[in-house]
């Protein structure tokens, strides 16, 4: 029964990470770098929502607003950001993206301060279910996230911008001969990914209302790690990587003896599967074209 | 007035200059060879038309519009497009997906009816329409190529060694897709190695040596030539 509990919960992280990892798989893909400064629009996701909330006191309309402020501000960060390093050595766009991240964080720190906003955005409270104890948050989390993801499938399958991302990642030259302006995709891309960011926002502050500047750091970096685990520009591979991870994550905190070494446990997995399979779970290794 | 003009074009890889300065002009109505040995600037020829190379010089002129600095995407909105040499066809799409890749900037309605046309075209195609790109063979992928190429239905196609790699039979039958499209009213520019083949099937050619036109004239003049006899043709 705990057991059940402990994989609801790690179920419902593991949604929120495969989220964020989305962001970074579908950049990764379709823009060919790594944009280190996408955990810190959770961040910023966060305090669109506290500053709303605490405005209309309309939980919709800050999430929403919230969702929109940080779509605007990843496709911003990419246009004034990284566009101008596009051709650029893969190493000046990374610091570039570390740099970005900085100064979102410090912004923040300027305009909020360093004390924790606590943020309630929504009460559900707990509910026993067939015996086990589980927070409303939490499935609430998990239903969304599933919906949220089957919608993104849905549409990189089924519509033209969906497959002109997936022909994007794949060659760009090509994609451009079919006439599509591939900056367009990236700005997409962006857009997307950033939307989901602060919907993980949403579902972080469920989980744990306090919001300070560095909310989004270490569920980047674990984000980064379900992508990479699943296959870093593989879709389905940052859902199954999240999944994976929030799972060991739930359980390993389960287990007294090994709850302190969690985070270890979690990049030690991914050292693991790295050293398997270095594409990741689901990362093809791109077949060399004649 | 020609189709698509090619004036002065320079064309460099860091301080390398593979192209030095090269002019042709492709009719209305024509199908126009390139030919020229391995790293003779042919495919540089090609990709700078297009708009994925820059251009260091020269003047890239189509449908009386000086292209030479759009991006690549406008400019196929203009109506040309490009087989690439090695295919490229979108591996994880499938064969019908590449098609709608294909057709992506077109509106009207046609498009189902014009994949219709290219599986009567390429029975093969239709065969594997769900089929996914990459695990096609060389052939099916050139086939795939032609075909998504066409689904743009370009006034210009250009065509990279489609016989690359082909069995003899295949090569054949390539050179009559091409030739039929001509007939519909597709103007062709075509960059090929077989070119006892090519030379037969097109209006005009140019060689291509060391990034220089070094020789031009008709499919005819050129295969009666004894410079093209001896480098190209084999004796
Ligand atoms: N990306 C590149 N960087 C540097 N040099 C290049 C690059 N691409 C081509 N070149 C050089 O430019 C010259 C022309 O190459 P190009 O690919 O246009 O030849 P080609 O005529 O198409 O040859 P092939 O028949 O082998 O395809 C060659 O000397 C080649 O080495
Ligand atoms: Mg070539």
């Amino acid at each position: 029964m705990d057991f059940i509990t402990t994989l609801i919960n790690g179920l419902s992280i593991g949604g929120i990470y495969a989220m964020i990892a989305l962001g970074y798989t579908m950049v990764y893909g379709i823009a060919k770098m790594l944009n280190f400064a996408h955990g810190d629009i959770i961040m910023v996701g966060g305090y669109t929502i506290y500053v709303f909330l605490n405005m209309t006191g309309h939980p919709a309309i800050a999430i929403i607003t919230a969702i929109i402020f940080c779509l605007i501000l990843g496709v911003t960060i990419e246009k004034v950001a990284y566009k101008p390093l596009r051709g650029a050595s893969p190493l000046a766009v990374l610091i570039t993206a570390i740099g970005v991240s900085y100064l979102l964080q410090s912004l923040a720190q300027i305009i909020f301060g360093s004390a924790p906003k606590m943020v309630t955005i929504f009460n559900f409270g707990t509910k026993n279910i067939g015996g086990l104890r589980i927070q409303i948050s939490t499935i609430v989390t998990l239903i969304a996230t599933i919906i949220v993801m089957i919608a993104l499938s849905l549409f990189v399958k089924f519509t033209k911008m969906g497959r002109a991302m997936i022909a994007t990642s794949e060659d760009k030259d090509a994609t451009q001969l079919m006439g599509i302006n591939v900056n367009g995709v990236i700005t997409v891309t962006f857009a997307i990914g950033s939307s989901l960011a602060a919907i993980a926002g949403l579902f972080y502050l469920m989980k744990s209302p306090s919001l300070t500047n560095t909310l989004g750091s270490m569920p980047g970096i674990k984000a980064f790690t379900a992508a990479v685990i699943g296959g870093i520009g593989s879709i389905p591979g940052a859902m199954l990587g999240g999944f994976l991870l929030g799972i060991v994550e739930c359980i390993s905190y389960s287990i007294p003896v090994i709850a302190p070494y969690t985070d270890a446990i979690e990049f030690l997995i991914l050292i693991v599967i790295l050293l398997v399979r270095p594409t990741g779970i689901l990362g093809k290794k791109r077949r060399e074209k004649v | 007035m020609a189709l698509l003009e090619v004036k002065d074009l320079e064309v460099y890889y860091g301080v390398i200059r593979a192209l030095k300065g090269i002019s042709f002009e492709v009719n209305e109505g024509e199908i126009v060879t390139l030919i020229g040995a391995n790293g003779a600037g042919k495919t540089t020829t090609m990709q700078s038309v297009v708009g994925l190379i820059p251009a260091r010089a020269g003047h890239i002129i189509y449908d009386g519009k000086d292209i030479t600095k759009l991006p690549c995407h406008k400019i196929v909105h203009l109506g040309m497009t490009q087989v690439p040499e090695g295919r490229h066809v979108f591996q994880e799409l499938t064969v019908y997906e590449n098609l709608l890749m294909g057709a992506y900037m077109r509106k009207d309605g046609d498009i189902k009816k014009d994949i219709k046309g290219i599986y009567e075209r390429f029975h093969r195609l239709e065969e594997r329409k769900n089929q996914i790109a990459g695990t096609l063979s060389g052939g099916e992928q050139q086939m795939l190529a032609m075909g998504r190429a066409m689904m743009c239905k370009p006034k210009l196609l250009m065509l990279d060694e489609p016989s690359m790699g082909l069995s003899p039979l295949l090569v054949d039958e390539v050179f009559d897709i091409i030739k039929a499209f001509n007939k519909e009213g597709t103007t062709v520019l075509l960059v090929e190695q077989n070119a006892g083949k090519s030379l037969a099937i097109s209006d005009r050619a140019y060689v291509l040596e060391n990034g220089r036109i070094a020789l031009s004239g008709t499919g005819e003049e050129l295969m009666q030539s004894e410079e093209v006899k001896k480098a190209y043709l084999g004796g």
